[in-house]
């Protein structure tokens, strides 16, 4: 069985170019508006196939069991930029062939997960942070709304994410998010154990959890991810995100080649196409994640460029770090969670 | 011996003959057995003691490391944390076993006392929310048991509750999902024992004027132990490897055994850990297997030698 269906993909492989015409994409669910795929047909001639994942995890999974020549461009986030270089997941970039990667603002290159852009170029970018009411709470925001039991204005939610928790708790004590050192993971540990415990917690929900519960007055802050709250704010004015005072934690999806792509040329042709000032706004405008591209700013919707919960102010940027895969030291981390979890 | 022809149900044949049609018998269960059940078991066996690789993945490194990491030493040095996650897992899944006992068995018993015509409806009745998906009927109780619906309104006006909050996160609303989740596995092997009762050894125990509890004891229970103890197992193993519902109405404060084999094969990407805590997983629900067995064989001495 398992023979005949290799056979069949062989044979479906070698059909005189079925390949070089179509580029395939993985990524995320409604992270792409669909009709650029006609708008990349009409400009190069390609077919753009969309192939969905729900996990990063899943998709790494995909890949690892040999994947890798079944997808052209893949997007994942910075986080696991090195992972999928130690395991051979992705190949560098021909940088001639992305002319448009010009487009992308500075802030945004050279990232330290990927020096010199080696293995891909930003996608969209989001944060994590705190939606609250206005109406119940004030002043300024800071992690203690949520991590000090003495300083919590009322029913909230943790984030059920073990790295970005954990880390925005380490900002909150004033350590590096990336800490290595075990003493500051254990006394973050202990520090949500103790905001854990406390009568106002309304335990750890994902970020459409957290966002709902402060939607339905359940809980007057909660911590979730910019883009959970980014399209809901509205609904209520008294609603806000903000990026609290210690630091928060800035997350950037990458657009990268894979490992043994059977189309280079078409994938690249995808990411410069997808790095393009106009292709990036009507992207951003469609799926309402901050765009990492300075020139497709002019044309994006106003109304999207002045929301907070998507654009953060300048100052705030200031504030904002990039959580970085660990390798092995991510055990403590590890030990951290399941501490914080267990007690 | 080959050869030597011999009658077996009434029909004349040989050793070898019997040994093929035998094997030819089990063989589709065999195979199905091996290719799902023993070679992914032995797949997670060797896993375990592999170590995780600096960015993930797995390197073919042998080590008790991670079996040492269960017993609950960590970069912080020895914690109770794994026991009790072990601990809490198999609290939750026996409370839920014995509600779910106490729920069913009287159901069965309305069921089967039905007319035959209402029985198959509902008995399929009972089986329908099994359709829907798990997270989703997990979803729905987050709905039902919200802030404005009308039981949080009714807890909140009795003063359980304070004003304006929801009945989850609360271990009433994870056994509440636990038991609504498990219950159709307990009603009907309960229902098919219930269901040939026979009433006969009820009466002759009334006759010999046993009380109502020794009648019960002896005449019933001794009766439906079979069922019973299908039902055990049926709602205590998928019990005890469950995580999606006490995550979704407990608040996810807690580990259970289910959560930390799946963060060592999601975020933490730590497969080897999670191969061993999934092996032992396994083989705990092996030893409750047996351990059903033995009481089983205890509390019905005949059924032993009617086979």
């Amino acid at each position: 069985m398992r023979t005949a269906f290799l056979a069949l993909i062989l044979a479906l492989n070698c059909l005189p170019g079925g390949e070089a015409k179509t580029v395939r994409i993985f990524m995320y669910s409604e992270y792409i508006d669909p009709s650029l795929a006609e708008l990349f047909k009409a400009r190069t001639g390609m077919e753009l196939d969309i192939q969905l994942y729900e996990a990063q995890e899943e998709m790494i999974a995909k890949l690892q069991a040999g994947g890798t020549d079944q997808y052209d461009v893949l997007v994942a986030s910075g986080v696991v930029v090195k992972q999928m270089a130690a395991l051979k997941l992705i190949r560098p970039l021909d940088q001639a062939l992305l002319p448009n990667k010009a487009n992308i603002g500075a802030a945004f290159l050279n990232p330290a997960f990927d020096p010199g852009n080696q293995y891909g170029y930003p996608y969209f970018w989001g944060t994590s942070g705190l939606m609250y009411d206005s109406a119940k709470v004030q002043g300024e925001p800071t992690w203690a709304w949520v991590l000090d039991p003495a300083k919590q204005p009322g029913p909230f939610t943790l984030l059920d994410e073990a790295k970005t928790t954990l880390a925005s708790t380490l900002a909150w004590q004033g350590k590096s998010m990336n800490s290595r050192v075990p003493a500051e993971i254990k006394a973050a540990s202990e520090a949500l154990v103790a905001a854990k415990h406390s009568a106002k917690c309304l335990g750890f929900a994902g970020g459409v959890d957290g966002k709902n519960r402060v939607l339905g007055g359940e809980a007057v802050v909660a911590m979730v991810y910019n883009g959970d709250a980014a399209r809901h704010l509205a609904e209520k004015p008294t609603l806000r995100y903000a990026l609290p005072k210690e630091g928060a934690e800035i997350w950037v999806d990458m657009l990268m080649v894979s490992a043994k792509t059977p189309n280079p040329a078409g994938a690249h042709a995808l990411i410069n196409f997808l790095l393009d000032a106009e292709v990036g706004a009507q992207n951003a405008n469609f799926i309402q994640y901050a765009s990492p591209n300075e020139a497709a700013r002019a044309k994006i919707k106003p109304e999207l460029l002045a929301n907070p919960a998507i654009y953060p102010a300048a100052e705030d940027l200031k504030r904002l770090v990039y959580l970085e895969d660990l390798g092995r030291d991510s055990r403590v981390w590890d030990a951290g969670w399941t501490a914080v979890k267990s007690q | 011996m080959a050869g030597r022809t011999l009658i077996v149900d009434g029909y004349l044949t040989t050793r070898p003959r019997l040994y093929g049609r035998g094997t030819l018998l089990i063989l589709g269960a065999f195979l199905w057995m091996g290719v799902f059940l023993f070679a992914p078991l032995a797949g997670l066996a060797v896993l375990a003691f592999a170590t995780r690789g600096e960015y993930g993945g797995v390197e073919w490194t042998f080590t008790w490391g991670n079996l040492v990491r269960l017993a609950g030493w960590d970069e912080f040095g020895f914690s109770w944390n794994h026991v009790q996650i072990v601990w809490r897992s198999l609290w939750l899944a026996t409370v839920t076993t014995v509600l779910c006992l106490l729920i069913g068995f009287p159901m069965a018993f309305w069921i089967a006392a039905k007319p035959a015509r209402w029985r198959g409806l509902l008995l399929a009745l009972i089986m329908v929310p099994s359709c829907v998906n798990l997270v989703i009927r997990t979803y729905a109780w987050q709905q039902f048991l919200g802030a404005q619906m009308p039981a949080a309104w009714v807890a909140q006006h009795l003063g359980l509750v304070p004003e304006g909050s929801a009945l989850y996160p609360t271990v009433a609303a994870v056994y509440l999902g636990m038991v609504s989740c498990m219950l159709p596995f307990t009603v009907l092997p309960l229902y098919t024992s219930v269901e040939r009762l026979d009433w006969t050894l009820v009466e002759a125990a009334r006759d010999l004027h046993a009380g109502r509890l020794r009648t019960f004891r002896h005449g019933i229970l001794a009766q439906c132990m079979p069922g019973l103890l299908a039902a055990t197992i049926l709602t205590f193993i998928p019990s005890l490897g469950m995580f999606v519902i006490s995550d979704m109405l407990g608040g996810a404060k807690f580990l259970l055994i289910g959560n930390l084999i799946q963060q060592q094969f999601g975020s933490m990407n730590d497969w080897p850990f999670g191969a061993t805590a999934g092996l032992f997983l396994v083989l705990a629900s092996l030893v409750a297997l047996w351990g059903l067995r033995l009481v089983s064989e205890r509390e019905t001495p005949h059924a032993r030698g009617r086979r």
